[in-house]
């Protein structure tokens, strides 16, 4: 459902993304891990058009994403994203967050999208604070929030770029915890983080990226026990001493 | 000193037409001000090519004129080209003139101060562009924006007084009158004047501790 073809990207003269060909399709959950600067965020803020993309063809659900006539607000309708920083709208109430897109862009009636927001919210096991202002919470319940909010628009895939990288360590299995369950319902996922238990239990497939250009791209458990190219090894060894 | 004869009812009555006329054009400038201010805020945050280039070079070169050349130019130039305006109606022009260009930048900082993760997350949802402006920017930035712009209000408030030299007859300019018919009157006058400056300010500024406790 979602097609990179030799997509390039620069910012002036920085070469971000070189060559990129990647596919993902339906019910996949595809993990992207990488040194920091490797392209892996900006890849994925491409496929809701956070980024344009210089040259190349990048497809979503057979839309080219970058052509003159594509209204890029109704390709992000089926493609929800998950901030590191969750950047939920800290004036509007947890249910405020979650319906306010559902009844702007949707149309949804209200009520409707109150009832649904409460049933996500419950997924996420956050009903309890649904009258409360983002503030008032602690950073994994925020991201959690924001997974409900990405999740009330429907979305036929959900981009997660670092969902825990800037969350407390005893916090993050909750978020995990969520995103396992949305995995196992087989939501179409693609998510940038370091965390090789998530990868290896719910990933398909991961995809190793350095200086812009796709290194590996394999099943989980094969890259985790076998990498191929050295700079994977060397990545992989790193954040193995740090756990 | 003859605070007796400084404040007979004449003269208070008087103060207070003066009053009266600072408040009117205070009023009228801040609305017309805070409209307008808004408008060209928005367009230089918007980052419209060419547009939001020329509204921003125009609020740059209002900004640093002082605002009594701006008051000269409604009153003295204006009618040269042929726009006629009364003595009340060129200060109200000069004020909003100067006090949109000083509004908009405080409704530009203020939108400018939100972080950029907002706009993101409201565009990842499908929201459009305005949409994420109005329900989410928007109401965050007013938040931060309120203070800044009661102050500025409050220095249009005082800077009413600079249209005494068109002879506008506001507070200030009656005041002087009365002073100018007898040097008893004097003192008495200006500590007239600084009580009601004091009172509309102070006013203003109280309104906009309220203001701030129910946006915030």
């Amino acid at each position: 459902m979602i097609e990179f073809k030799d997509v390039n990207k620069y910012y002036g003269e920085f070469h971000a993304l070189k060559n990129i060909n990647l596919s993902f399709k339906k019910g996949e959950v595809a993990v992207v891990i990488g040194p920091s600067g490797s392209g892996k965020s900006t890849m994925l803020r491409c496929i809701n058009g956070l980024e344009d993309i210089n040259e190349g063809q990048l497809l979503v659900n057979d839309v080219d994403l970058h052509a003159k006539d594509t209204n890029i607000n109704s390709i992000r309708k089926h493609v929800g994203m998950v901030f590191q920083h969750f950047n939920l709208y800290p004036h509007m109430t947890v249910l405020e967050n979650v319906t306010l897109a559902p009844i702007k862009v949707l149309k949804q009636d209200p009520k409707e999208a109150k009832k649904t927001a409460e049933k996500l919210l419950d997924k996420v096991n956050m009903l309890d604070k649904k009258d409360s202002y983002p503030t008032q919470l602690s950073g994994g319940q925020k991201q959690r929030i924001a997974i409900a909010r990405g999740l009330a628009m429907n979305p036929e895939v959900l981009l997660f770029d670092e969902p825990t990288s800037a969350l407390d360590p005893e916090t993050i299995d909750d978020v995990l915890d969520v995103m396992k369950k949305l995995a196992k319902e087989g939501m179409t996922m693609i998510v940038v983080t370091h965390e090789m238990g998530f990868a290896r239990e719910v990933g398909d497939r991961v995809i190793f990226m350095a200086n812009g250009e796709v290194i590996e791209d394999r099943n989980a458990r094969e890259f985790y026990e076998n990498p191929q190219d050295p700079r994977a090894k060397q990545f992989l060894g790193k954040i193995i001493h740090h756990v | 000193m003859d605070f007796t004869g400084a404040y007979s009812w004449v003269n208070i009555r008087f103060l207070l037409d003066g009053l009266l006329v600072t408040i009117e054009v205070a009023a009228i400038s801040i609305i017309l001000s805070f409209i307008i201010g808004a408008i060209l805020g928005l367009l230089r945050y918007m980052k419209i090519p060419v547009l939001s280039l020329i509204v921003g070079a125009i609020i740059d070169i209002i900004r640093n004129l002082p605002l009594l050349l701006i008051i000269f130019f409604t009153y003295f130039a204006l009618p040269q080209v042929g726009v006629r305006l009364s003595i009340f109606w060129s200060a109200v022009a000069a004020m909003t003139i100067f006090e949109s260009a000083m509004l908009s930048e405080i409704i530009r900082g203020g939108l400018t101060s939100i972080p950029s993760g907002q706009m993101e997350a409201g565009r990842s949802t499908g929201l459009t562009y305005v949409q994420t402006i109005w329900y989410i920017i928007i109401p965050q930035a007013l938040r931060a924006m309120v203070p800044p712009i009661v102050s500025q209000f409050v220095a249009l408030v005082k800077d009413t007084s600079l249209a005494t030299i068109i002879t506008l007859p506001e507070l200030t300019h009656n005041a002087r009158i009365v002073y100018g018919q007898n040097t008893t009157y004097v003192i008495p006058m200006f500590i007239a004047m600084g009580f009601f400056y004091w009172v509309v300010c102070y006013t203003l500024s109280k309104l906009s501790k309220r203001l701030e406790q129910s946006a915030g």
